[in-house]
């Protein structure tokens, strides 16, 4: 019901090629990106996501065979990299409020307590995101991705800064997605890498 | 591809074409999200007040002789605003780049809505400086004020018509390596209309005379205005994203 | 690359019986200028009036300028060829180029007339608020890193500045009084040495701008092969 198709992908930045040529087709449940430091891991995924344009090439996002417009990707995709944050002056719970209002597509209030929980921040909710840990942070970053059900989740290393408990965390909500759409997984790690049924290895530079 | 028989729950809230109501409600959340992020940090909120509060005494104090003319103290009190709200205008563009929220707003929030809330957020902030800039200004210079009716109404329009156009340069120079001076220097050419005619009408407001109206200033305030946020509406998007 | 020899047969910007013409054609306007036409009547020192037949055409061919450069941002914002943007920032500098060259013009023109360099008369004002927005126009091109970044911005900015030209060239204007001329105190021999004039600079752009475009495709090609 959702695919992905690259085609043609080919970035570069500041006049050094990130990646060229890069072409890919999937419609499964997981799919993982792997390659070396530099490679664009996740200049791919802000690519997926919308967050960047590329260079040449394109990507398509198709749910139930119609693609989605570019200006229409933010109600479909959900993403957690290590350089999406959340606002530091504001609760979790406040940025969660304030991300549901945003999106306007009629998140209830009930929602929020949910995705809280589902990620194991229910208690430390209402505490402002800059005092949390590192590891808390990046679970309200997840929460933040999951807030409005996307069919397609893109998670840029996702295990960096996660205990063994937030490890377990990770693993269902892979799982809760991988029902509910697809997931993308860009990691250096063997393990997170091998729960994609296909991989997309962009290599090393040179 | 293989369309799935079962109703999928997700597909109610699939993209539609987004409503006007939709777009301003995001951009009040914008707007609230703004104003509470901007008093959790009280510090830099007073800083810029107090830059404005140093301004207008330093002017003042040092061309108290020139409060009775009309246009020098226009002039005067305009530039004091100018110089204040280009100290703070920027800032709330400038800590979504530097704090990494830009993206999250961008996957979140559609341009329209961001420029809607940011202008908001902007030109309530001009009216900050001016509710402490203007009376202190006016009461230091000792300069009169013949129609306060359309004093008022320029500086609020004038105001709109900095923010307006702050608001653009700031999304541009976000981007930039050098941001503070680069602001700057984009905001002049944007905002020069709207100082020119500001400063003209305050000066006609301040001196009264006879049957010299500022409601010919006033009307232009609010077609460049109106100019500069359809444009921007039309263009943000290439200026907010990626 | 092109090396000297070869560049004059082999600069297809411009056929060459155009490039000699044109040489031709702006030399005659040169002579004309000052052999043909009369002292211009009404000005303090009419023989210096001849400055307006070089100084008019450089602020025709700069509004041009800016007009295509204006219409290569909203070409690139629609169809996102990168080229696009390089023509408009190309068009663009070449529009500063003559900017330039009309504010100067214009202030050894006003020295000789009005006995001041600079009087506030409201189309130095204009010509003065030209050369900020571009300025800042390429300084705000500088930098931003990225490309695609750098062009979607710029293009912005370009379209936003045009819109805000009518205000800074006839409504802040009207604020001050003139001193330019209307354009009737000229006799007839001068309005066709003007015009001629212009259609010499308008052809002298579109070569500027075509070899500056050529140059753009080089360095582009150039660096496709080194990072591809």
């Amino acid at each position: 019901m959702i695919s992905l198709s690259l085609s043609n992908l080919t970035h570069e930045y500041n006049e050094r090629l990130v990646f060229q040529s890069v072409s890919f087709q999937f419609d499964g449940k997981c799919m993982s990106i792997t390659g070396c430091n530099g490679s664009g891991k996740s200049t791919l995924t802000r690519i997926i996501a919308g967050l960047v344009t590329p260079i040449d090439g394109c990507v398509t996002v198709s749910v139930d065979g119609s693609s989605i417009a570019r200006e229409n990707l933010r109600d479909v995709v959900g993403l957690a990299a290590p350089d999406v944050r959340l606002y530091g002056e504001l609760t979790a719970r406040e940025n969660l409020e304030f991300l549901s209002t945003a999106r306007s597509a009629g998140i209830g209030k009930h929602r929020i307590g949910e995705v809280l929980e589902q990620v194991g921040l229910a208690n430390r909710g209402n505490d402002p995101v800059r005092e949390l840990s590192s590891g808390l942070r990046q679970r309200a970053c997840f929460a933040a991705a999951l807030l409005h059900e996307p069919l397609l989740l893109l998670l840029d290393e996702p295990s960096t800064n996660l205990d063994e408990d937030g490890i377990s965390m990770l693993n269902e909500v892979i799982q809760a997605q991988m029902r509910r759409g697809m997931v993308i997984i860009a990691t250096n790690d063997v393990q997170e890498a091998a729960l994609g049924q296909k991989t997309l290895d962009l290599g090393g530079r040179q | 591809m293989s369309v799935n028989s079962k109703p999928n729950p997700a597909i109610s809230s699939m993209p539609k074409a987004p409503q006007l109501m939709d777009i301003l409600r995001c951009a009040l959340a914008v707007l609230i999200k703004d104003i509470k992020c901007e008093f959790r940090v009280k510090s830099a909120l007073s800083a810029i007040l107090l830059f404005a509060i140093t301004s207008a005494i330093a002017v003042s104090f040092t061309l108290q002789a020139y409060g009775g003319n009309s246009a020098v103290s226009s002039t005067l009190l305009w530039l004091v605003i100018y110089f204040s709200a280009m100290s703070g205008l920027s800032r709330s563009f400038v800590r979504e780049e530097e704090t990494n929220t830009a993206p999250t707003l961008r996957l979140a929030a559609r341009p329209a809505s961001v420029y809607l809330g940011k202008l908001a957020f902007n030109w309530a902030l001009v009216i900050a400086l001016q509710c402490v800039t203007a009376p202190l200004f006016i009461m230091f210079m000792g300069s009169s004020v013949g129609n306060w009716g359309q004093f008022i109404c320029i500086l609020l329009i004038g105001g709109l018509g900095l923010s307006a156009g702050a608001t653009a340069a700031a999304a541009m120079v976000a981007k930039a390596a050098t941001k503070g001076a680069v602001f700057a220097v984009i905001c002049f050419p944007l905002l020069i209309p709207a100082l020119v005619i500001s400063i003209h009408g305050t000066n006609i407001a301040m001196a009264a005379r006879g049957a010299i109206s500022a409601a010919s200033d006033i009307r232009t305030l609010i077609a460049f205005s109106g100019v500069i946020i359809t444009a921007s509406l039309m263009l943000f998007k290439f200026i907010w994203e990626d | 690359m092109l090396d000297n020899n070869q560049s004059l047969r082999t600069d297809t910007t411009m056929p060459l019986a155009l490039r000699v013409g044109l040489g031709v054609w702006m030399s005659a306007v040169i002579i004309g200028t000052f052999l043909f036409v009369p002292p211009a009547q009404g000005f303090a020192s009419p023989d210096a009036a001849r400055m307006v037949i070089f100084h008019i055409p450089c602020a025709i061919v700069a509004v041009i300028a800016y007009i295509i450069s204006a219409i290569y941002a909203i070409a690139f914002l629609s169809k996102g060829k990168i080229m696009s943007d390089e023509k408009s920032a190309i068009a663009a500098g070449l529009g500063f180029l003559f900017t330039a060259l009309a504010t100067v013009t214009g202030m050894i023109f006003a020295q000789a007339q009005w006995g001041k360099t600079w009087n506030w008369d409201p189309k130095q004002t204009s010509i003065l608020m030209l050369i900020m927005v571009y300025a800042a126009y390429f300084t705000l091109r500088s930098c931003i890193p990225g490309q695609i970044a750098r062009a979607k911005i710029s293009a912005a900015y370009n379209i936003l500045a045009g819109l805000i030209m009518p205000f800074l060239v006839i409504i802040l204007p009207r604020m001050l009084p003139s001193l330019h001329p209307k354009s009737a105190h000229l006799s007839p021999e001068y309005q066709i040495a003007l015009a001629c004039a212009a259609i010499g600079y308008i052809v002298l752009f579109i070569w500027m701008f075509r070899l500056q475009v050529r140059i753009a495709e080089y360095i582009m090609a150039a660096r496709r092969v080194r990072i591809g």
